[in-house]
């Protein structure tokens, strides 16, 4: 899986008004989306904890995004976790993830060294 | 008439005959014979290729091979997906058995999760299950359940127990009477002409007003193209499990008996053959 090029960018501090409706019909859809990192267990906590993410990139890309700001070893691993309860796919789009799961218009995601919710 | 249960028999029981022939640019000692077999539909590929990988490796030396990996006309085969979806997806029209060729060089890192054991399927398996019980039940039913019953999924699928893996399974498959239905369906719909590997989103099983929502309502919300319109040809296939279900069924029957055992409705749209 291909590493982006380009880094996440971080939200200003103004929250922007925008709540993803159900079963919506516009189809417009934003092309970024907000996620926010919150740290499990003895993984660092990230100084930046909000980012603006594009709607494209994989759960792979964020993890190895992670890993580099957090500057930990190459053979240390990264798990990823939605709603405290899944693993997604390193292949999925956090633009699915946030349609399905994201909620105060941003994603949550949970992230440790270690696997925490199995 | 059919009974329900038997419906989730067919399901499980599908099976797609294939034809793997080695990769010619494998390096052999002697030529490679084509390995047949009888795919399940709602399986993956790691999990039912342990004979295809010894019946190559009888013909190659142990330094040749690396990572055996799949792929169907130039694409490689994401194992990740159930067989059944691959097959629906690149294969549906086509003169059976299925061909796929195996590779043991070459690993397509950029198409391809590695896939190095069948604790990997498992995980994904069980990751998959309880995306969609997040959807269905707010991870209730999942959560409730014990380490043993999440064991006893897996299991079954691993060794194609059908009992056993409904046993568990059914409970993901309960909703409060008065809901009419799950609270989201969990579906997933592949697109053969798409940039983006497929469609997800919150859909719920029930209208505001109390209707049950059908597939053709799905496809109208999700991805209208798929239909047809009065007076217009044909242009699509929408399939599921290889059939093409009346776009009149309502999604919560789908989604109780013809999800896939990671408890996803995978739909396929594909192009109507030309021939």
């Amino acid at each position: 899986m291909s590493d982006k090029a380009e880094s996440p960018t971080e939200t200003h501090k103004e929250e922007q008004p925008q709540s993803p409706s159900e079963n919506s019909e516009t189809s417009e859809e934003k092309k970024k989306i907000d996620v926010l990192l919150k740290a499990v267990g003895d993984a660092p906590i990230m100084k930046t904890k909000k980012w603006t993410v594009d709607r494209g990139r994989t759960v792979q890309s964020l993890a190895q995004f992670i890993s580099r700001f957090l500057k930990l070893d190459a053979n240390e691993q990264l798990f990823i976790y939605v709603h405290q309860s899944f693993a997604p796919s390193p292949d999925q789009e956090v633009g699915v993830l946030f349609d399905c799961f994201g909620s105060d218009s941003k994603l949550v995601l949970h992230y440790c060294k270690s696997q925490a919710w199995g | 008439m059919a009974d329900d249960k038997d419906v989730l028999r067919d399901v499980w029981f599908g099976r797609i005959p294939t034809c793997f022939t080695l990769n010619p640019d494998e390096v052999t000692e002697r030529e490679a014979e084509a390995y047949y077999l009888l795919l399940p539909r709602v399986s993956y590929l790691p999990v039912v290729t342990d004979k295809v990988k010894k019946h190559f490796l009888k013909v190659m030396r142990a330094e040749d091979v690396e990572e055996m990996w799949f792929e169907y006309e130039g694409t490689p085969l994401k194992w990740h997906y159930p067989i059944g979806v691959l097959f629906d997806f690149h294969a549906s029209n086509t003169v059976l058995p299925w061909t796929i060729t195996v590779h043991f060089k070459n690993f397509p890192d950029e198409d391809l999760l590695h896939c190095s054991s069948n604790s990997v399927v498992e995980a994904h398996f069980m990751s998959s299950i309880k995306e969609a019980d997040a959807l269905k039940h707010k991870s209730q039913v999942i959560n409730d359940m014990q380490k043993k019953d999440h064991k006893q999924l897996w299991m079954g699928l691993q060794n194609d127990k059908f009992d056993q893996f409904w046993a568990m399974n059914r409970k993901l498959m309960e909703y409060p009477t008065e809901d009419g239905g799950f609270r989201y369906i969990p579906f997933r719909i592949y697109q053969t002409l798409s940039d983006r590997p497929f469609i997800q989103k919150l859909f719920r099983p029930v209208s505001p007003e109390g209707h049950a929502h059908t597939l053709g309502d799905l496809l109208k919300e999700m991805y209208p193209d798929a239909l047809t319109n009065d007076g217009e040809q044909k242009r699509y296939q929408v399939l599921i499990h290889g059939i093409e279900p009346l776009l009149e069924t309502p999604l919560q029957w789908l989604s109780e008996h013809l999800s896939h055992p990671d408890n996803f409705l995978h739909i396929c749209v594909v192009p109507v053959p030309t021939d």
